[in-house]
């Protein structure tokens, strides 16, 4: 949960300048005059949250994000809640009896803790009225250097009080009406921060020294790591201590890191620790462009750092190889001069907000994935695009299929298609109203229930697809506690994770906005294309295990019988490479004239299909007389006309084999035998079956008389 | 060979002549000898050949006059005369002595001729295997003609085929040798995939290698040539335990004298196939890994280009031929029109690296894919005896003579070698397309379907059910083994 204080009188100023009804402030810069890029619209900050209204009395604003609750500190006897989706506006009272330091909801919104100084925290009943009861009043007063840093409601009913000497966990007791304490852990804190998606504790416990909790429901804290930072530059003075504005805790690709911003070096470094249960490994750390003060989001699962002095962003991917941004020192696109005055007071909500009390404004960050891609092509390979794409979300994968169909016009390298294709493949958005900017995909790669970064996954999973909704996320808050133990927790999230996934680039968009333009470019080369198509295949095949579509046989079908090579498509079929259907059958049907195995290959075929009727035309037409009445005999086909068997016997001028023929026919039921001397089954008396009848009269009407006396 | 009290001998079947002649080349009787570029053995005397080959010219000649398609085969009482024109002019003559059995009767020696011991149709696989083979590596007789001399040509040929004639063991020729066919490797759609893409970064590196061809063992796992007719004789050449030995004009001196090139591809049914170490890997390293036909040692210039001539144009390729691990076998036959980059050592150890990292990874996939076919086809192998052929691909597969139960008796050859022969002498369609023969001698059932371009022969010995339980256990089998394409 994250609080600023408002600018004062400037505050009011805001209400002229932004459009609340604005989609996002895309704009001009004239501030820096720095060697940086042309203004790029590769961030968006979208409005979210309108408090102007209050800011002539505000004091102080909390914004919950993963409630999606603001609390907006009135004077010093008023708080107002803004919810569901800052419709619902409820103002409390909540008392004179001293400032308000800070103050917070509990999940479920049945409680308000107010913290009135260092030493004491009342915590307040509130209902659905403006009004409040006191319930309790903690109170620190033991030790004149005891002071309480802070609270942070953990779970329903759970309270963390975090104070110099160590933080206590209480729990709500409906027997006694109040929260009781149940575990406690002494540690000399500096100051600590909290990040409630995650539930991870930060506490400084030494000038450079932070240790680490996860906390768990029924007033659990687990220890994590210890973390000794080690600035890279000269420690002196000031920069000898971290301070809480130089962590952060970041939660990518599934995994939870502790950032710390190392301003000692030049250039300053953001510095990333994997968060474990014992000792940290270090990740990995990210230069970052010139001095100042550093703030820190994540938005679908990239890191992007502000600097909100020289008010230039950076873009992280920690999947990217080395530790180049993916987005350098590019400006913040903000609207006019005013704006850019507010960026000193930009305050990052965990993950992916900023808070600028002085203006009233709750912003949310978004990532315009095209444009970043425009610009990442300047710089960088086809491959390292689609593939940097292939990890975010998105709803329209249309232009990332435009740059794949470029790094074919290009001429990439087989192999670099198939790197890119790997992912496409593999990649997977969850399906439902989720439109949250915030990771909510597993990457495969890192999905291991062991890690810390699957708890916070687990959770956000738990949510199910009712993620985006501020109000289900905080209706899934309140009954989060309902997990008994984390693995089940995390079995169940992995279930329904599982249930609701789709394909983001599906075969049919590859197949429509790449393959088959190409294949229709009388210039392109088939030969290419075919190697392309392949690798496409094996990709989906043996990397994503995925049916593929029978148009893809079809293309490549189509792609080798224009470059006549026959061998190669026989072998790609004798080896189901290239899989059944009736359209490849036919295609080899009609090929057969020119590469003689294609016959066999399509008929073969079409009898796998079970195109019977297919398969005894075939052979009619090609005048297997006898192979097609066998075959129809043998499958039961009735539905080919009888007529066609006892043409192709007539023709033969052999009488046996008309009779033979007759007979079978008539003793499958392909004739109906009581109307035989006036037509064949299916067909009108006097229709051409009659023919065949009187035929077979003539010719054999003797025997049949025979016939008839033996069966008397 | 008596059968303890001596009273029979038995001598089989065994080459008696082999010519090649074009009539045209003799004006007159006396020139008759002119007409012959080959005669084998050459130890006959020229009087006999001359009247050997006027008397296959006459032949044909006269039955020229009943029949646009003249006489092709000749069956004398000792002998069998197959006759084939090879190229316009050219005609090829095999005339092979029918294997006899000597028995004493009242004392007096009473010599049998074995009619059934050869059938035409095997017999004319044979001689257009001898022709396939000259043309690999010769192109053809007129091409040499034109180029040379007659006693230059007569050179080529008598030293080629005084090579080849003496491997064939006419006295026990089957139906492997009728149909010379190709053992697929079974692989998964995922592991061809992976051969794919192995293939395609191959000519994506090497652009000249257009047309690779790759083997596991004897297995074929990719044929990049035009069509299956145009592998066949490369195929039956390395594969094939006699001619695709070192020294023996494909590859080099690399590896030790007398080493089969590939692997040893089975010669009769009537042999038990010796247990196959395919799997059994010893270490990685103890195989031999190198060019079969190419440098004798990476990066030496001692490049010994080997010309074959393939397709029915015989057009001109340079042969390399790549072994990793003796299990996996690259051929590739360069058109001889591409840039000589083949000449150069740079090229060798750039194509030798590229292989042994990629086939080394693909090796343990073809093993998989051969074991997985092996235990899925075990029970069939046992249990049936069957051989299957596609003259489309030319696939064949066969449990014969696979384990000691499986293995036929003589007369049950014969007895296939004759279906095969009745299905081979009419076109599709006006021939007989199932034979059911239940033997005398060994009171065995002997099922022989064609189906199209199919043909597969069932052998259930010691049966004594009718011919209504033969089919329907035919008919399991089929169903079981064959029920996609048959």
């Amino acid at each position: 949960m994250s609080s600023v204080k408002p600018a004062g009188p400037d505050a009011t100023r805001f209400k002229d300048q932004l459009d609340p009804a604005a989609e996002a402030i895309v704009v001009a810069d004239s501030v820096s005059s720095a060697p940086v890029r042309p203004v790029t619209s590769s961030l968006r900050y979208r409005p979210v949250g309108d408090f102007q209204s209050s800011l002539p009395e505000l004091s102080a604003v909390n914004f919950d994000p993963w409630r999606q609750t603001v609390l907006l500190v009135l004077g010093d006897e008023r708080v107002e809640i803004q919810e569901g989706e800052w419709s619902s506006k409820r103002r409390i009272h909540v008392g004179h009896t001293g400032p308000i330091r800070d103050a917070k909801l509990a999940p479920g919104g049945g409680f308000l803790g107010v913290l009135r100084s260092a030493k004491m925290l009342e915590i307040l009943e509130i209902d659905e009225s403006e009004h409040s009861t006191s319930v309790q009043e903690l109170v620190r007063d033991s030790h004149s250097s005891s002071a309480i840093l802070g609270f942070e409601w953990t779970f329903p009913g759970e309270l963390m009080v975090v104070s110099s000497s160590g933080f206590e966990l209480y729990q709500y007791s409906g027997t006694s009406k109040n929260f009781v304490k149940k575990k406690s852990r002494e540690a000399r804190i500096n100051w600590y921060s909290y990040w409630p998606e995650v539930r991870i504790l930060v506490t400084s416990v030494g000038p450079l020294a932070l240790r680490l909790y996860h906390m768990k429901l029924d007033s659990g804290a687990d220890s994590l790591m210890t973390v000794n930072l080690k600035p890279k530059g000269n420690t002196s003075g000031v920069q000898s201590q971290a301070t809480r504005k130089q962590i952060t805790v970041f939660f990518v690709y599934g995994r939870a890191f502790l950032g710390y911003f190392d301003l000692t070096p030049d250039p300053p470094l953001l510095v990333l620790y994997r968060i474990s249960r014992s000792t940290p490994s270090h990740s990995v750390s990210y230069p970052l462009d010139g001095r100042g003060t550093f703030i820190a989001n994540t938005v679908d699962n990239l890191i992007v750092v502000t600097n909100v002095v020289t008010k230039l962003f950076l873009i992280f991917d920690m999947k990217n190889d080395g530790t180049e941004a993916v987005v350098s020192t590019a400006r913040i696109p903000v609207q006019d001069e005013n704006d850019i005055d507010a960026v000193i007071e930009w305050q990052p909500c965990f993950p992916d907000y900023i808070l600028v009390g002085s203006r009233g404004m709750l912003y949310c960050i978004q990532v315009d994935l095209q444009a970043l891609a425009h610009d990442m092509r300047e710089n960088s390979s086809g491959l390292a695009v689609v593939t940097f794409l292939a990890r975010r979300d998105m709803d329209d994968p249309t232009f990332v299929l435009q740059i794949v169909a470029e790094m074919m016009r290009e001429g990439a390298s087989v192999d670099q298609m198939r790197k890119a294709f790997d992912p496409l493949n593999s990649r997977v958005r969850q399906i439902g109203p989720s439109d949250t900017p915030q990771g909510m995909i597993r990457d495969s790669s890192t999905d291991s229930v062991n890690s810390l970064g699957s708890i916070g996954t687990s959770e956000n999973n738990l949510n199910g697809s009712a993620a985006g909704s501020p109000t289900a996320r905080r209706k899934h808050q309140a009954h989060a506690g309902s997990a008994s133990t984390l693995q089940r927790a995390l079995a169940r999230s992995h279930e329904e994770f599982n249930a609701t996934r789709r394909q983001l680039c599906t075969q049919e968009l590859l197949f429509a906005n790449v393959f088959e333009p190409l294949s229709k470019e009388a210039t392109f080369p088939s030969v290419y294309l075919t190697s392309c198509l392949f690798e496409y295949i094996a990709s989906l095949s043996v990397a994503a295990r995925q049916t593929v579509q029978p148009c893809f046989h079809e293309l490549v079908c189509d792609l080798l019988l224009r470059d006549n090579r026959h061998t190669e498509l026989h072998q790609l079929v004798q080896y189901n490479v290239v899989e059944d259907s009736a359209a490849v059958a036919r295609r080899l049907l009609a090929r057969g004239d020119v590469y003689a195995p294609f016959k066999q290959l399509g008929l073969d075929m079409l009898k796998r299909l079970d195109a019977n009727n297919e398969v005894a035309d075939v052979l009619l037409n090609r005048g297997e007389f006898l192979d097609a009445l066998r075959y129809a005999v043998s499958r039961s086909v009735t539905t080919v006309p009888p007529t066609s068997f006892l043409e192709a016997a007539l023709q033969s001028g052999d009488r046996t084999l008309f009779l033979n023929t007759y007979k079978c026919l008539e003793d499958r039921g392909m004739m109906t035998a009581a109307h035989a001397d006036q037509a064949v089954a299916g067909l009108p008396p006097g229709s051409a079956a009659g023919r065949y009848v009187s035929v077979f009269r003539e010719m054999w009407g003797e025997v049949v008389e025979m016939d008839s006396m033996i069966d008397m | 060979m008596g059968d303890g009290s001596g009273s029979w001998k038995h001598r089989p079947a065994s080459l008696a002549y082999f010519a090649i002649f074009n009539p045209s080349f003799s004006k007159s009787e006396d020139s008759a000898n002119d007409q012959i570029c080959l005669f084998y053995p050459s130890t006959v005397p020229a009087d006999e050949r001359a009247r050997q080959v006027g008397l296959a010219t006459a032949l044909v000649n006269f039955t020229k006059t009943f029949s646009p398609a003249p006489c092709d085969a000749v069956h004398t009482r000792k002998h069998r005369v197959i006759l084939h024109e090879v190229e316009p002019g050219y005609w090829m003559l095999l005339k092979v002595r029918l294997g006899t059995r000597t028995t004493v009767r009242a004392g007096h020696k009473v010599v049998e001729h074995l009619e059934d011991g050869l059938q035409d149709s095997i017999l004319r696989s044979v001689l257009l295997r001898a022709w396939e083979a000259f043309k690999l590596f010769h192109r053809g007789i007129d091409c040499i003609l034109r180029r040379h001399s007659m006693d230059v040509l007569r050179k080529i040929l008598e030293e080629f085929y005084s090579g080849f004639l003496p491997r064939i063991n006419f006295g026990s020729l089957d139906l492997l040798d009728a149909f010379d066919g190709i053992q697929f490797a079974s692989l998964s759609k995922a592991s061809y995939l992976q051969v794919l893409s192995l293939m395609r970064a191959l000519t994506a590196t090497f652009p000249m290698l257009k047309h690779p061809i790759l083997f596991w063992h004897d297995h074929l796992v990719w044929n990049g040539l035009e069509s299956f007719d145009a592998l066949k004789p490369l195929h039956s050449y390395i594969t094939d335990p006699e001619t695709g030995r070192v020294y023996d004009g494909v590859v080099n001196q690399v590896k030790r004298k007398g080493e089969p090139i590939i692997a040893t591809r089975r010669v009769s049914l009537q042999s038990v196939r010796q247990s196959r170490s395919f799997l059994k890997s010893p270490r990685r390293g103890a195989k031999f890994s190198g060019y079969l036909v190419g440098p004798v040692t990476i990066g030496s210039l001692d490049v010994e280009l080997k010309k074959i001539y393939l397709g029915p144009e015989g057009i001109e390729h340079n042969l390399i031929v790549y072994q990793v691990e003796e299990e996996c076998t690259l051929v590739v036959p360069v058109p001889a029109s591409e840039p000589p980059d083949q000449h150069s050592a740079e090229f060798y150890a750039r194509l030798s690296a590229f292989l042994d990292e990629r086939l080394t990874t693909l090796a343990p996939l073809l093993a998989d894919g051969y074991a997985s076919a092996k235990n899925l086809g075990e029970f069939a192998d046992q249990h049936f005896r069957y051989l299957y052929y596609n003259s489309m691909n030319l696939a064949f597969k066969t449990s014969i003579g696979s384990y000691k139960s499986t293995v036929l008796t003589p007369d049950l050859v014969q007895c296939l070698n004759r279906m095969h022969d009745e299905f081979a002498r009419g076109e599709y369609g006006t021939a007989a397309n199932e034979i059911c023969v239940k033997t005398a001698s060994t009171d065995a059932w002997v099922v022989g379907r064609r189906s199209g371009d199919r043909e597969l022969y069932l052998v259930f010995p010691k049966s004594d059910v009718g011919l209504v339980d033969i089919d329907d256990e035919v008919k399991k089998f089929t169903l079981g083994y064959f029920s996609d394409i048959l």
